[in-house]
């Protein structure tokens, strides 16, 4: 068995520690080897040897008997979220060079668990982007066919996951960054509650729709990795402390009312939207009530996403200027100049965008007719959200529209921005979602995606388990 | 025939995502080069004519596709405060140890005697 | 005639323990950088978290000069590029202050003016540049201290009635504790939006003089700008709307050359602090909390001492003066005698080189024993002028002290009636003159008998024996 430890669930992994069939040391290992031998470019710094060492660390306590559910497992982090000592580059060149002083609440609380970070994966620059090819450090490629990407932001954070390289990861995600590249890669992909994970450390994109969330194999695991970071912190005045999590997953759904909103269903590609179809199919199968809800204002969302998040972004990398850390330009003639040129220099092209987008927005004269608008827009989205989720459990829709597209095939940004039409709703409304592979299309993995209440992270996840394991041929139990 | 063609009464999947794609790009608004540079100085960015170029059909395009928003009536709804429902989340004013200097401006491109430096500042 | 219009906004940075958003030390000064952390330094994935403190005190502030308190507020972001603003925004508050309405009021050349002020809205402070050569160096040692801007409506018209308005607002200021309210260290300081128009026509293009940091300046400041504005008008040229500093040193001012885009601010609502609402109890909690301001004050020191309204005015002006008084009368001191000696000489020791701030360096039962002392006719002003300066600092016991440096004035009758009758007996032509009526000659005849006495005869027992020597004279 040990020559497949890396393809193990955490679950599994842990129940080999405990009967010694297998150490931490080994399973770190053994991710290291693949990570060193993978073309994948997953990684963008890689933790030999602290993992190693935290590795054996997590060997000791459990033969101590001590230890949790995370100890000694090896798991990745997106690098936009703050690691102490360790490189923290947002994918960008801006911050090639940047070494944070203090970890993220989430790494701290990682780490207090025993969990074992091996390294810190790769993202499109400053997480904006759906396909990762937006990273200074080079496009990723997706494990189940090179030639395609692994979605984004968080495509090094899924793709590690599912290329046996980390066993889980976590990610962030604005506006689908996590489930997307979930849907891409054929792994589980949660975005919790907006504020039911701290976000202190986690580098900011748009502060009103980021969140820290996990990347995982089986969604035991993303529960598992959850409970481990959530909860009220004291660094992050808008986290909360949320109603606990189950103990445990038993997929069971019968009786449950699964919604299915009619706007969510534009845009999807035949081949996505025939496994959609397949999911329906077999919640029914399992005992769910499938009932029409409605999102009217779903048309606008990706509208509001962008003013909103483009806004916030750039007001949020503002602060990279070439003074505090950081590159800074060569040549300048006096500080504006500095500002200028560094910025210029060391911002990549779609950065530069979101940025000219949300200066725009937010400008004099401006203001008015897009930020105040799209955020009243906002309020609609949130409304109609809470009435269609208070009459059902979940609401169910395809993750993204496509399977993974090729490297270098989405030559507009306006096609890129398209492939995040389901999940950026859920950012707008702060809600949880999770993506879970339900069979694929084309030959490539397919997501369907879950959404629920505030706080109902155990409530989604339990869909998911069920449809994860109706897709995988068992019986939910 | 599709579940979701079942549920709904018309066949579901309206448009492709290379339809919803073309909508994008057919809306456009009207922005000039000026506009452009002053939004880039405004951003402390600096594009080439080119670059500029092609800035100006990206922000026309984006900008464009935010007409949507004018689809949504939102004549009696109030803005988003903020996405959460909690308010006076406070810290209380208990001094907490600073973090040595040398640690803060390790990053620093420029530092001396404990301080950042950049080129004069004329005020 | 024109004739300037001026409006203000003052910053006053409050007296917390700790910064706005971090728990970083609020302390004047410091080495570069060392009251940071990665938050107050604007580093990445950093997040604010509010001070309950300086909420509290930005409504104190309010509620002391008679704001409304908002019951919802929030935060907003104004964003600039600046290096002493590391997250290149400042969190302050745009449409939602904590407090709108208020007013200062105070007493210029017998009349009772009121400013009536805008807002109150609570932000933080930037940190600060020191230029040395071809190089600025940046300290966040004062980045991100919480301070109020204070915003008034354009009510003044005189430099006089904008140093009134700043003395009135300072004193309250001070009264309800929130701040030092010291201009030196920069805990204070203001920005002068100024314009001028003839008389009843709509008001002129305005510029900004920002960051004047004394009473001093911003008189010169007015003065200045202006008749700058005036000679540009009277040649034929415009005012241009622009942000301005005053050279002190040079007393000149000038437009600033950066924040050329500044007007463009970007403000938009902060995400990462939630509101703050207020219910009517947590409101009247604070009103509560607030000492008796001047003006209560000053009215009790008129109708229950009998004080003057000026000395009441004086006395009140600053809260550490007043406090000492206060202390002293509950001491035991005359509320008058008292007064007096505050006014003619506790505050000449206090404001030395001509400051503007009163550095009270006596306790208060000290300056009641000298009173007292001097009430008893056991020190003679000279004497008990002396003894002030003595214990000033030290605040030793005055008598103990007065005692060993012989400061005690003799009230033995008899006594100096035997060195009265020596001066009189050897200087019989001014006996003679005075006796006829040259009263000039009484002033000589004391100083005689002090300096035989050695300072310490009891100056009217000597006018005493003086009266009765007129008398039997005629």
């Amino acid at each position: 068995m040990k020559d497949d430890i890396t393809a193990l669930s955490i679950k599994a992994l842990t129940e080999a520690f405990d009967k010694r069939e297998v150490s931490s040391v080994e399973a770190t290992k053994a991710c290291l080897a693949r990570i060193k031998n993978s073309d994948l470019n997953n990684y963008i710094t890689v933790c030999e040897s602290e993992a190693l060492s935290c590795a054996e660390k997590a060997d000791e306590s459990r033969k101590n008997g001590e230890g949790g559910p995370l100890t000694g497992v090896p798991i990745a982090v997106k690098d936009n979220i703050s690691t102490e000592g360790v490189l923290t580059t947002c994918a960008s060149k801006f911050l090639q060079n940047y070494v944070p002083p203090f970890d993220a609440t989430v790494v701290e609380k990682l780490k207090k668990a025993g969990a074992v970070i091996i390294g810190k994966t790769n993202l499109d620059e400053f997480a904006m982007g759906s396909t990762n090819e937006n990273s200074a450090f080079g496009a990723v490629k997706n494990v189940k066919d090179k030639s395609r990407v692994p979605g984004g932001s968080s495509g090094g954070s899924a793709n590690a996951v599912a290329s046996f390289e980390a066993y889980a990861a976590l990610g962030s995600d604005t506006g689908g960054s996590i489930r997307q590249p979930a849907s891409y890669c054929g792994v589980v992909g949660l975005k919790p509650t907006y504020s039911a994970v701290s976000r202190y450390g986690l580098v900011a994109f748009a502060s009103s729709l980021d969140q820290i969330g996990p990347l995982a194999r089986t969604t035991d695991d993303a529960l598992t990795v959850l409970k481990a970071i959530v909860g009220r912190d004291s660094l992050d005045t808008t986290s909360a402390n949320a109603p606990a999590l189950p103990a445990a997953l038993d997929g069971n759904i019968k009786g449950k009312t699964i919604g299915v909103a009619e706007q969510f269903l534009t845009g999807a590609d035949k081949a996505v939207a025939a496994q959609f179809d397949k999911a329906i199919a077999a919640a029914e199968k399992l005992g769910a009530r499938i009932k029409k809800v409605s999102i009217s204002s779903f048309d606008a969302a990706l509208a509001v996403y962008y003013v909103i998040s483009s806004a916030e972004a750039a007001s949020n990398l503002s602060r990279y200027d070439g003074v505090k850390y950081g590159m800074r330009a060569d040549k300048f003639s006096d500080i504006a100049d500095l500002y200028t040129k560094s910025r210029t220099a060391y911002f990549g092209s779609e950065v530069k965008r979101r940025i000219m987008i949300g200066n725009y927005v937010l400008s004099s004269g401006y203001y008015d007719a897009y930020y105040l608008k799209a955020s009243k827009v906002r309020t609609v989205i949130m409304r109609e959200f809470d009435a269609a989720l208070s009459g059902c459990d979940g609401i169910l829709c395809p993750t993204a529209p496509t399977v993974a597209p090729k490297i270098g095939a989405q030559t507009t940004p306006a096609e890129t921005y398209l492939s995040d039409v389901y999940t950026v709703p859920v950012n707008i409304a702060g809600l949880p979602a999770v993506s879970v592979p339900f069979g694929e299309a084309d030959g490539l993995p397919v997501g369907v995606q879950v959404i629920g209440k505030a706080f109902d992270e155990g409530g989604i996840l339990n869909i998911a388990k069920a449809l994860e394991v109706s897709a995988k041929g068992g019986a939910a139990c | 025939m599709s579940i979701a063609s079942r549920i709904f009464s018309r066949p579901a999947f309206l448009l492709t995502a290379r339809a919803h794609c073309d909508k994008i790009v057919s809306m456009n608004k009207d922005i000039s080069t000026e506009e452009v540079k002053h939004i880039a100085s405004l951003s402390r960015l600096e594009f080439s004519d080119e670059e500029c170029g092609a800035m100006r059909e990206h922000l026309k395009n984006v900008l464009g596709y935010f007409e949507t928003l004018d689809g949504v009536d939102v004549s009696s709804v109030p803005p988003t405060a903020h996405v959460l429902s909690m308010v006076n989340v406070l810290r209380e004013d208990v001094v907490k140890p600073s973090v040595d200097n040398d640690k803060l401006l390790k990053n620093a491109p420029a530092a001396d005697d404990g301080a950042y430096v950049v080129p004069r500042v004329v005020e | 005639m024109l004739k300037p219009t001026i409006g203000c906004e003052v910053h006053c940075e409050l007296k917390t323990a700790t910064k706005l958003f971090c728990g970083c030390k609020n302390e004047f000064g410091g080495e570069p950088n060392t009251h940071c952390c990665p938050i107050c330094s604007g580093f990445p994935g950093t997040l604010p978290t509010l001070n309950e403190r300086a909420v509290e005190y930005a409504v104190k502030a309010g509620l002391a000069l008679g704001c409304t308190i908002n019951k919802f507020s929030k935060w907003d972001r104004k964003n600039y590029f600046y290096p002493d603003l590391p997250k290149a925004w400042q969190t302050s508050q745009y449409d939602l202050p904590l407090c709108v309405g208020g007013y200062v009021e105070f007493e210029l050349n017998g009349e009772t003016k009121r400013v009536r002020l805008n807002r109150i809205h609570l932000e933080e402070d930037a940190g600060k540049l020191v230029h040395d050569g071809g190089v600025s160096r940046v300290d966040y040692n004062r980045c991100g201290v919480p301070l109020i801007e204070i915003v008034t409506e354009p009510d003044m018209h005189s430099a006089d009635e904008v140093v009134a308005f700043l003395t009135a607002l300072k004193s309250v200021l001070k009264y309800t504790g929130v701040s030092d309210v010291k201009m030196q260290e920069g805990s204070l300081r203001c920005d002068v939006n100024l314009s001028v128009a003839e008389e009843g026509a709509p008001l002129g293009t305005r510029t900004e003089t920002k960051n004047l940091n004394s009473f001093r300046a911003v008189a010169r400041s007015v003065l200045y700008e202006t008749r700058r504005q005036i000679e540009v008008i009277e040649s034929g040229g415009k005012v241009e709307q622009e942000t301005r500093r005053f050279d002190d040193a040079r007393g000149v001012g000038y437009a600033m050359r950066s924040k050329e885009d500044a007007h463009d601010y970007r403000y938009f609502p902060e995400p990462d602090l939630l509101p703050v609402v207020f219910t009517d109890e947590r409101i009247e909690e604070i009103a509560a909390s607030i000492p008796s301001l001047p003006k209560a004050r000053k009215e009790r020191y008129v109708t229950e001492y009998g004080l003057p309204r000026y000395d009441a005015e004086v006395l009140t002006i600053d809260k550490e003066v007043s406090d000492l008084f206060d202390g002293a009368v509950a001491a035991g001191a005359d509320p008058k005698k008292t007064s007096n000696f505050i006014m003619s000489e506790v505050l000449r020791l206090a404001k030395t080189d001509g400051a503007e701030d009163a550095d009270i360096k006596i306790s208060a039962t000290v300056l009641a024993e000298i009173v007292k002392m001097q009430a008893a006719d056991e020190l003679n002003n000279l004497a008990a002028k002396s003894l002030l300066s003595m214990v000033w600092g030290t605040n030793d016991d005055p008598r103990e002290v007065a005692k060993n440096k012989g400061l005690i004035q003799s009230n033995d009758e008899g006594a100096i009636k035997e060195i009265f009758d020596g001066v009189i007996a050897a200087n019989a032509s001014q006996v003679n003159d005075f006796l006829n009526g040259n009263d000039k000659l009484r002033g000589y005849f004391v100083g005689q008998v002090m300096r035989a006495a050695g300072g310490k005869a009891n100056p009217k027992i000597i006018n005493a024996l003086l009266d009765a020597l007129k008398e039997n004279g005629k």
